[in-house]
């Protein structure tokens, strides 16, 4: 039986063994559609779907389906059904899990048993299609988005019954609910739900974890919270209170912790204080941990294999320090090291770890092009200003950087700290160069926190795409043995009772030293939990030491001295004396200078920070937040590279104004790196900040916050986000914002016409101004409906041409004018787009206006277009009567081609109505018309003469008309007529039985990019490619 | 691509910098149809002036002079004779 599996990534098996996909991206993605929308598509379809190519993309299409054949089809059995005109998938006696979902639970998730419901769970691997959304192929994407929500939205259903239906037993509930938290991140119930069960199943530490995250969360969103989770928390703390006496309950403070936690970096027992003794050096326990790591990377090194290991473990358990272990190990061979650090608060920050772990290579071992390459990331390195940037480019680069090292100094080591903060950009470049690496001897190695790491999906789908690969070992780290922790806590306090360290810590290394540390001045009354414990030392520190520590802890997990003294209003001597006792008392630590004056610091462990940070009261917080995001917005160097930073400090200051606009600069900022993911979080934050704001600088900051969300990624419901674009470019107009009125029409218009290709905005833009600049309001309306006219002409820019007549329409009822230019163009546009009812009424209005005016130009160009879409509809006796009207127009008009013109369409309305006589007219006004050198409209008089001479068989006639058409359509470049004149000249040879001829027209029509051309051209165009294929399989069935 | 002739004429005498700038500020619809500008002879009168083009046709010179506002009598395709030597 044939098994398709769509919810994850792609799999296809045959009794039950998987078969090899084929490599392309785009046959997945088709077979995935035929397989799941189940009906048959016609072939046109399938390849604007995914084949917006110039080059023959039904010949792409036609290759895919061989691909999908070999993969699918049995003998005797096709599944893949084709004929000339359509495709489609028979999934007859073939199981599909989406649909075996959809079946099963066809009466409800309510009404499905638990066992089911259990089963279904179990069939979503990852989310619909995982890494097959073609973004560049709008069709494709949209659909797959659309269907990605749908199967969440069920997933989340049916794991939401389970967690209920399950709830008596925890420990059964408990992987459904964790799985809910990770599919639905931000639902606080699901959250609420999963800290209760963990505490019911005796895991108060887990739901600590859980709280903390959900917590971070949701004050990171700035979402309000319903309480809930804070409600599960408290009403389980008297519980754990007791729980924590036998176990190391991590009961932090109430109140919901900071946003901005840092890593547990430099947990290393030489660093914590030692109130007796020399500090400890050695690496106490974990010696077979220690081992596989030493062996992975020999076996790296030898085998020219690349690995990458993955360490998890509890917070504080030790994985910073055997990362650093082995980076140690690393250096000593002579090899290369890159070993980079994931914040919490980093997520505006895309490549953050990357960034950290490049620039402490020596800048010798980046060469000239690689740097050119990595520029986006190192701006530093750029040597050429005007170099072209990808992110592919860019991904390729770091991959050469390293197989370099590889190459001169191996082994290369990449280590990257508390990757359950990793951003998506940095995920997705770990997962292309361990893939690009694994015949190199390069060890990645990473470390994250097992309770957070579900959290972040895109870190996630990279660690199952490595274990896919084969290409990952995992390591967890468990607590020290009694033994070890009485030697660890030895070392660093050798009075201390080891036995009841090991008691009160269970193993937890930065819990048994903390604990240590207390028992050397307290002997009764030790605090129970590790915060208490933290915030029992921090008491006990000199005022400015303490000052310093809280600075700290709101700057961040790491700052520099030098920002320090910036931000604060403490003194330099104070500050080095003040940084030096919490050195001493391992509070902090330094952490290279980083290229700064006075070096950089980071708190011994992140939970040292929350403590410090949980501390301080809420306006003071704020407070301290506001200087912070002030001084960093008033930097002389402030740059895009500091926004998020801003708009993190300036929202927990509650300044929504500054951090919306930090979200607009770190947004561009992402889109300019290739981080979409990263700039479309910006941008939905940025907007709930803009928000609070007022008019008119909350529609402003709306409307730029929304180009960069479109940008990022395309809007799911078009129809939707075209209406609120249109709203917030409305309001900003009524405020008198042209500028950014003038955005929104903009974006919005390339919703509707370039399908989210936002990359010539701003030259776009630049062209609307150069029309509108220096004229008073009426004239701007004028001038840029007239602009807009000529684009609809030339059927150039037309997302353009819609976004200014747009804002000159919205304007136009403001400056009490009305140019007919208005609905003459958009009735182009709509008849482009292939909505002729509307262009009709359109211009039939821009007639009464033009009239109104008394303005003969524009009502001769507005009844010229009317007679030339009835003569389109082919309803040639309205067209007759419009065109006497248009002759009479036409001669009252002294200069130009529009007198001939206006005969040559009334000719044609009476030739088409089969009146021999008007063909001698014809005759006179083409004749006219060349004269008058109007060499676009003697192009469409030409092939619309061709049309009605080879309907009334002479096909020799229409061939030289169509011949003439093309080469004048062809001088002016116009995408229609030329379409046009080859489908006339396709059928005139197909008249005179000129196979060759037809062929040629045919191929020119396939290789025309028919992007650029009219509704109605493309459906003759598709006519006559389907009309071909009908006449060639029959004469294929005669031949056969 | 053909030699475009466009004679104005206007009833007051005009400042050769203001027809400038009118289609100056032009510029881009020009170039989208392809159009580019030769000579221009201004009479001493400053009532008349004939502009030469260079441009796929003079429809398209109509079209673009149009849009600018800029007013002309007539618009013909041309060919040049040169005195031979």
């Amino acid at each position: 039986m044939l098994t398709l599996r769509f919810l994850g990534e792609i799999e296809v098996a045959r009794g039950g063994e998987g078969l090899v996909l084929p490599p392309s991206k785009k046959t997945r993605a088709l077979l995935a559609y035929l397989v799941v929308t189940g009906r048959p598509h016609r072939r046109e379809r399938l390849c604007s779907l995914l084949w917006d190519i110039p080059d023959d993309p039904r010949g792409a299409l036609r290759w895919s389906l061989s691909k999908l054949r070999a993969l699918v089809d049995e003998p005797g059995e096709h599944r893949i059904v084709a004929d000339r005109e359509t495709v489609a998938f028979d999934g007859a006696e073939a199981h599909v899990d989406l649909l075996a979902i959809g079946t099963q639970l066809a009466e409800g998730v309510e009404a499905a048993s638990t066992q089911e419901l259990e089963e279904s769970a179990r069939a979503f691997r990852g989310e619909f299609l995982e890494g097959l959304e073609l973004t560049h192929f709008h069709d494709f994407y949209a659909w797959c988005v659309a269907e990605r929500e749908e199967a969440r939205i069920l997933h989340v259903k049916i794991l939401d019954t389970l967690v209920e239906r399950l709830s008596p037993q925890p420990e059964d509930a408990l992987p459904h609910a964790r799985t809910l938290v990770h599919v639905d991140p931000f639902n606080e119930s699901a959250r609420a739900t999963l800290v209760r069960l963990l505490a019911a199943a005796g895991r108060p530490r887990e739901a600590e974890q859980q709280y903390q995250a959900g917590s971070r969360l949701f004050e990171e969103l700035g979402s309000e919270s319903s309480g809930e989770l804070l409600d599960a928390w408290q009403s389980l703390r008297e519980p754990s209170a007791t729980a924590s006496r036998r176990g190391p309950a991590v009961t932090a403070a109430a109140a919901p912790m900071a946003p901005h936690a840092p890593g547990d970096a430099g947990l290393e027992p030489d660093r914590l204080d030692a109130p007796a003794g020399a500090p400890p050096t050695a690496l106490v326990g974990r010696h077979a941990e220690r081992a596989r790591l030493i062996a992975a990377l020999s076996e790296a090194e030898a085998r020219r294999r690349g690995r990458v290991i993955l360490l998890t473990g509890e917070p504080g358990v030790g994985k910073t320090r055997l990362l650093a272990e082995l980076i140690a190990a690393a250096r000593q061979r002579g090899g290369t090291v890159l070993d980079g650090c994931a914040y919490e608060a980093e997520s505006g920050r895309p490549y953050g770890p990357w960034i950290d772990a490049l620039r402490r290579l020596p800048p010798v071992s980046v060469g000239e092009t690689i740097g050119t390459d990595l520029a986006p990331l190192l701006p530093e390195l750029a040597k050429e200003t005007k170099a072209q940037h990808s992110r592919d480019r860019l991904f390729g680069a770091v991959v050469d950087l390293i197989a370099a090292r590889a190459h001169s100094a191996a082994p290369v080591l990449l280590a990257l700290d508390d990757v359950q903060w990793c951003d998506d950009a940095s995920a997705e470049l770990l997962h292309y160069v361990a893939r690009m690496n694994r015949h190199r001897p390069v060890l990645v190695a990473l470390a994250a926190r097992d309770g957070e790491l579900p959290d972040n999906a895109p870190m996630l789908r990279v660690l199952r795409g490595l274990r896919r690969d084969r290409l990952l070992d995992e390591l967890s780290l468990g607590p020290l043995s009694r033994d070890e922790t009485e030697q660890l806590v030895q070392e660093v306090a050798p009075n201390v009772d080891g036995d009841r360290v090991f008691a009160e810590s269970a193993g937890n290394p930065l819990f048994a030293l903390e604990v240590a540390r207390s028992l050397t001045y307290r002997h009764d009354d030790v605090p129970q939990t590790l915060s208490e414990l933290v915030r029992d030392r921090i008491d006990r520190l000199p005022p400015t030491a303490g000052d310093v520590l809280r600075w700290g802890a709101v700057l961040g997990q790491t700052f520099s001295a030098r920002r320090l003294t910036e931000m604060t209003p403490i003194d330099l001597d104070g500050l080095m004396s003040a940084l030096e006792t919490l050195e001493r008392h391992a509070l902090l630590s330094e952490v290279g200078n980083g290229g700064e004056p006075g070096g950089t610091y980071a708190f011994a462990h992140d939970l040292v920070r929350r403590v410090v940070y949980a501390e301080l009261s809420e306006p003071r917080r704020r407070l301290m937040h506001w200087r912070i995001a002030k001084a960093l917005h008033d930097l002389e160097d402030a740059d895009e590279d500091i926004a998020a930073d801003i708009a993190h400090h300036a929202a927990l200051a509650g300044e929504a104004s500054m951090a919306a606009r930090a979200c607009v600069s770190a947004g561009h900022r992402c889109l300019r790196v290739f981080a979409n993911t990263e700039a479309y979080a910006l941008a939905r934050r940025g907007m709930r900040y803009a928000e609070q704001l007022c008019e008119p600088e909350r529609v402003k900051l709306l409307l730029e916050l929304t180009q960069i969300s479109f940008a990022a990624r395309r809007p799911p419901r078009l129809g939707e986000a075209a209406r609120t674009i249109e709203d917030l470019a409305e309001r900003a107009l009524d405020h008198g914002c042209l500028e950014h009125a003038r955005l929104g029409f903009h974006v919005l218009s390339y919703l509707r016409w370039e399908r989210g290709d936002w990359s010539d905005a701003q030259r776009h833009t630049m062209r609307a101004e150069l029309v509108s600049r220096s004229a008073d309001e009426k004239e701007q309306v004028v001038a840029m409906a007239e602009a807009a006219r000529c684009l609809a002409v030339l059927e150039r820019d037309l997302g353009q041409a819609e976004a200014l007549l747009l804002e000159a329409g919205a304007l136009s009822e403001r400056a009490g004018v009305e140019p007919v230019a208005i609905p003459d163009a958009m009735g182009m546009l709509r008849l482009h787009q292939g909505q002729p009812e509307e262009a009709a009424e359109l211009f039939q209005h821009a007639r009464t206006l033009a009239r109104r005016d008394g303005d003969r130009m524009g009502e001769f160009q507005a009844l010229e277009h009317l007679v030339m879409l009835e003569l389109q509809r082919e309803r040639c006796a309205d067209a007759c009567a419009l065109s006497e009207e248009l002759v009479t127009i036409g001669d009252k008009l002294r200069e130009g081609s529009e007198a001939p013109f206006a005969r040559a369409l009334s000719a044609l309305s009476h030739y088409a109505m089969g009146e021999e006589e008007a063909r001698a007219n014809l005759e006179q006004a083409l004749e006219a018309l060349e004269h008058a050198d109007a060499k676009h409209r003697l192009a469409y008089a030409l092939t619309r003469a061709a049309d009605i001479d080879l309907r009334r068989g002479n096909a020799e006639l229409a061939r030289t008309r169509a011949a003439e058409a093309l080469d004048v359509a062809g001088l002016l470049g116009r995408p229609s007529e030329i379409a046009l004149a080859h489908v006339a000249l396709a059928r005139a040879a197909s008249a005179l039985s000129d196979h060759e001829g037809v062929k040629r027209h045919l191929d020119e029509l396939g290789h025309e990019r028919l992007g650029g051309v009219s509704a109605h051209v493309r459906r003759a165009v598709e006519t006559l490619l389907a009309e071909d294929g009908a006449v060639r399989s029959k004469r294929e069935v005669r031949g056969a | 691509m053909e030699h475009v002739v466009v004679e104005r004429v206007f009833d007051e005498p005009v400042d050769f910098d203001e027809v400038q700038a009118l289609e100056d500020r032009n510029a881009w619809c020009l170039e989208l149809h392809r159009i580019r500008f030769l000579r221009t002879y201004f009479s001493s009168d400053r009532r008349r002036m004939i502009c030469v083009y260079e441009a796929p046709d003079a429809e398209s010179v109509r079209l673009a002079n149009r849009q600018a506002g800029m007013p002309f009598e007539r618009v013909w395709t041309a060919s040049i004779h040169e005195p031979s030597e």
